[in-house]
């Protein structure tokens, strides 16, 4: 299926949640860590998995003040991940390497998410109720590699519940409404506080609707082939070559003159009451972001 | 609260005040007094017809029938405890108590040769989804939820015996059960009530 207006709007939303948190939020940390041989039967044979103890390095290089990483160290020699020898798959936080070597001393300077971002078609209780996601806590380092593929938490998990299309103007013109709901999972108050003010502000923000996405191009693509600059990843969540800036991307749609944009009508926070958390005993702080975004379109020219 | 507008023919006065009066300032404070008289009394009717709807509706009746009882609308329970309200809580008579007291004000605006103009403020969804808020999260309020889906969770705020030992158990057990089905309720009873407010003024009933 050839990607439509649901496709780019849903990833758009999803890129612009990750640079504004990143960029509004500050909220990243940078070091030196670590990288730990971890097991992963998905990869092709002769490659190993060196998994760093947090997941989701920030790739976005339009962010001032972060490391977007693009070599790992071995010792003091430093490797760089432009052919197929290393990989670094930016998601799950680890280097991707040809070898068969388990005893690598390897290490990596990069920036890694306060918050991990999700997209999900579950409900709200199987996330909360049913999961029990993997803590990968932002205040301690673990002595270990984080497992690739499970989602870990801090997170904020993104679910696409409704769209709805109300007759806006005479020439079939509709203003098309998403409801978006982010469910967020925190280590403690202090961070449900600050994402929960910082997504409560985004109402009556715009964001630009990048167009060009085609997701289906990139899982049939081989490995670290990829290179399309509208979406940051290729097929192992490797940053696509050249880096991804978000500005600059947004900046090429307004030359090529494809640049539209989705309002965001409303953002409302909540955090679920202290009783519920003891009733579900829940170690994690949970809250809930309900978007109402908004496009203005033709959809029966469009598709 | 939103603003509807509405408008009164002269000519419904001029049988009672003469031209010359009613082109005066003196004979224009009487028509909109006489206007604004006449609306209120069609609004009063509106809003307790209104008022009635919210309260017989079969999702307020469902949810002032309290914890025990059937549903038409979920799965198992019913919605008061599907939301999650405390036993003791009255959700309906607060909600009706609220706009009680928003009873629709109305304020004149102008006059032309055929027609006074007014005003008048209803309350909006917004302003009701802001005044009912969900037990298990106060940012959410359960009458938009009706509207547009509830989560699961209230389903867990009165259980006795969930909680430290073992609550994670029972509660996976007892998930996915008592599915909401999405209902209008509230915003197409405040459409219903603005669209006879409009009729009513206009049809002189």
């Amino acid at each position: 299926m050839i990607p439509n207006i649901d496709h780019f709007i849903k990833l758009s939303f999803q890129l612009w949640l990750d640079h504004y948190i990143l960029k509004y939020g500050q909220a990243y940390t940078t070091g030196n860590y670590k990288l730990y041989c971890t097991e992963d039967e998905r990869l092709p044979a002769g490659y190993l998995s060196y998994s760093s103890p947090f997941k989701q390095w920030v790739w976005d290089s339009s962010i001032s003040g972060a490391v977007v990483n693009s070599y790992i160290y071995s010792g003091s020699e430093k490797i760089y991940s432009d052919d197929d020898n290393v990989i670094l798959d930016y998601d799950n936080g680890r280097a991707i390497i040809k070898t068969d070597n388990q005893n690598l001393d390897l290490t990596a300077d990069f920036s890694y998410k306060d918050f991990n971002i999700y997209p999900t078609n579950q409900t709200e209780e199987d996330l909360v109720v049913q999961n029990k996601f993997q803590e990968n806590s932002r205040y301690y380092i673990q002595e270990s590699g984080i497992k690739p593929y499970d989602c870990v938490t801090p997170a904020i998990f993104i679910n696409f519940e409704e769209r709805e299309g109300v007759p806006f103007a005479l020439g079939g013109m509709d203003d098309v409404k998403y409801y978006i709901k982010a469910i967020i999972v925190a280590e403690n108050d202090y961070q449900l506080d600050g994402i929960n003010g910082l997504l409560g502000n985004c109402a009556q923000r715009i964001f630009p609707l990048i167009t060009g996405i085609n997701r289906e191009d990139i899982w049939n693509d081989s490995i670290n082939s990829y290179s399309g600059a509208s979406y940051p990843f290729g097929s192992n969540w490797n940053i696509v070559s050249g880096g991804y800036d978000y500005n600059f991307r947004v900046l090429k749609e307004l030359n090529d003159k494809k640049l539209d944009y989705c309002l965001i009508n409303k953002s409302k926070c909540s955090k679920v009451s202290a009783k519920l958390r003891e009733n579900l005993d829940l170690s994690t702080y949970v809250g809930f972001v309900d978007f109402e975004i908004s496009n203005i379109y033709f959809p029966r020219i469009y598709s | 609260m939103n603003r509807v507008k509405l408008n009164v023919p002269i000519k419904e006065f001029q049988r009672r005040l003469s031209e010359k009066t009613l082109n005066s300032s003196r004979g224009l404070s009487i028509a909109r007094d006489r206007a604004s008289l006449m609306l209120e009394k069609k609004v009063d009717i509106c809003y307790r017809d209104f008022l009635d709807d919210v309260e017989s509706h079969p999702i307020s009746e469902e949810i002032k029938s309290g914890p025990i009882g059937s549903s038409n609308f979920v799965s198992e329970g019913n919605l008061f405890s599907f939301i999650g309200f405390e036993s003791d809580e009255e959700p309906i008579g607060k909600l009706i108590d609220t706009l009680e007291h928003q009873k629709s004000k109305i304020k004149y605006l102008r006059k032309s040769k055929e027609k006074i103009f007014f005003s008048i403020a209803v309350p909006d969804k917004e302003f009701v989804f802001e005044r009912t808020p969900m037990p298990w999260a106060k940012g959410r309020s359960w009458a938009e939820g009706i509207e547009r889906g509830i989560s699961g969770f209230g389903h867990y705020l009165n259980k006795s015996g969930a909680g430290r030992s073992e609550g994670g158990i029972q509660i996976k057990a007892k998930i996915n059960k008592g599915k909401f089905s999405n209902t209008p309720y509230l915003s197409s009873l405040i459409k219903s009530y603005v669209k006879s407010l409009k009729e009513r003024v206009k049809n002189r009933i």
